[in-house]
């Protein structure tokens, strides 16, 4: 499974939304998460995969969130 | 009185005996109690009062993150309040109120928070605005979009009669067109069961019948039940209901407030006295018109004797023409609920011209001396007014008074 796949995988459990409806290129506002459920999203992530993510983090889609992921987990591992 | 008389057109439950506002009066009119043994490892039983819920019914998994129980009731309960008064978008948004009384607020969030720090875990970043005690006020307020003052009781076992009182002097004040009032309460927890049994006023389960635990007004009597839960209230002006068609259930004719100043948890005859006092005063009413007080009534040893000599206090030799319950025994203490709850049921007496009973008050005890209905509900077909009391800790005391309407 891809670290897109969790991710997505992550919202459907926690949020409830569809699978089908994320994309690579879904925003994280575009299925209805404010700046309170996006925190909590990216505190679940955290969690989920063992990282830190910056509060000042540049994440715009799905796509980068799972790009930042995989770099700080390498990043960790190195 | 003095202002707008103020109506009740709308009621909406969250109880142990079910959503219903009919069905739960029903169920308390013939006795039956939703008081159930509870069990977990390591807690001594207990016997509370459940709320059967399904969230999703009222929200989306999204809307739910970060929204305690104790929110999600009180939203469900306002909503249906607001359906069952039938109320369209004709009042303009900064006209309208929401009133909401909590003691603990989400107890659930603050327990998961400390479990999480306890072992080694991060809390979540959501904790605080999940916890804090006007969150149900606030998410109430989102729902209906409630753009005028939206504030939260926190006074113990009188809270939402604290949010009742306010919401309806708001709407006689002409503060506001259109309130509503709501009492949520969402803390069976074994960590919070066991504070409170720590305090010795949890009644001992029943080992032949958990559901008879709670016995208010016996001589073996031994305390509450914890519940949970949430009620609410849709208050607004006569003349607006009546101009839209509403069906009134009753008016609110007044309220009284005084506080022991004595003990936090020691109830206080004089104080409750002087609260039940103001309130007739208030509503105008001579003690003899009073037909029925849904009683405090928690079924501790003290409580239950110092609430009938304040009775006897103000009725005096009138006691006869009154008529007492607490319906505790049947759907235990909802705390910060209890008071929105115990007048959703004075209210529905006053509609239905039926007095619920207190369960499981056999035998009775002789210190108890107030004309309490035991057992099964009667029928009051002259029941014009009633009164809703509740005596927090703290020392705060306050009795609303609701009127019948004329006809129905």
């Amino acid at each position: 499974m891809t670290t897109f796949d969790e991710v997505v995988q992550l919202i459907h459990e926690k949020f409830g939304v569809e699978s089908g409806n994320l994309s690579p290129d879904t925003t994280l506002t575009e299925f209805g998460l404010d700046s309170l459920t996006l925190v909590e999203l990216i505190f679940a992530i955290e969690e989920h995969f063992g990282v830190e993510i910056a509060d000042d983090a540049d994440i715009e889609s799905l796509k980068d969130l799972a790009t930042l992921i995989d770099e700080l987990r390498s990043a960790k591992k190195s | 009185m003095s202002g707008r008389e103020v109506v009740v057109t709308g009621l909406g439950l969250m109880s142990p005996h079910g959503n219903d506002a009919a069905t739960v009066f029903d169920e308390l009119m013939r006795g039956r109690s939703a008081i159930r043994l509870f069990e977990r490892p390591g807690l001594p039983s207990a016997v509370v009062g459940q709320v059967e819920f399904d969230a999703t019914q009222w929200f989306s998994r999204l809307q739910l993150v970060g929204v305690d129980r104790v929110s999600q009731l009180a939203v469900a309960a306002s909503e249906s309040a607001r359906r069952d008064a039938a109320w369209s978008d004709q009042y303009a948004s900064e006209r309208i109120g929401v009133f909401v009384g909590s003691g603990m607020g989400g107890a659930a969030t603050i327990d998961e928070g400390y479990t999480a720090l306890a072992a080694g875990k991060r809390a979540s970043p959501l904790t605080v605005v999940a916890s804090m005690v006007n969150a149900p006020a606030a998410h109430v307020a989102m729902r209906i979009k409630a753009h005028g003052p939206v504030l939260t009781y926190s006074v113990a076992c009188a809270s939402s009669a604290a949010a009742i009182d306010a919401a309806a002097r708001a709407v006689q004040e002409g503060d506001i067109d259109i309130a509503i009032a709501c009492g949520s309460e969402a803390l069976i927890l074994p960590n919070v069961i066991r504070a409170w049994q720590a305090l010795h006023t949890l009644a001992s389960p029943d080992a032949d019948d958990p559901s008879a635990s709670c016995r208010p007004f016996a001589a073996n009597r031994s305390g509450f039940a914890l519940s949970e839960g949430a009620a609410a209230m849709v208050l607004e002006s006569r003349a607006h209901a009546e101009s839209r068609g509403a069906r009134i259930y009753a008016a609110w004719a007044g309220s009284g407030m005084s506080c022991d100043a004595a003990h936090l948890t020691k109830p206080d005859a004089d104080g409750q006295a002087r609260a039940l006092r103001l309130a007739l005063q208030r509503s105008g009413l001579e003690p003899n018109e009073v037909g029925y007080c849904n009683a405090h009534g928690t079924a501790t040893p003290i409580g239950d004797v110092v609430e009938c000599n304040a009775l006897r206090a103000v009725w005096g030799e009138s006691i006869d023409t009154l008529r007492v319950s607490s319906t505790k025994s049947m759907h235990g203490h909802l705390l910060g609920a209890a008071g929105a709850l115990e007048a959703a049921i004075t209210v529905l007496a006053l509609y239905e011209k039926q007095i619920p009973p207190t369960a499981h008050s056999h035998p009775a005890d002789p210190a108890c001396a107030a004309p309490i209905v035991r057992g099964q509900g009667v029928d009051a077909p002259d029941l014009t007014a009633a009164i809703s009391s509740s005596f927090a800790f703290g020392g705060t005391n306050i009795v609303l008074v609701f009127r019948a309407e004329a006809s129905r």
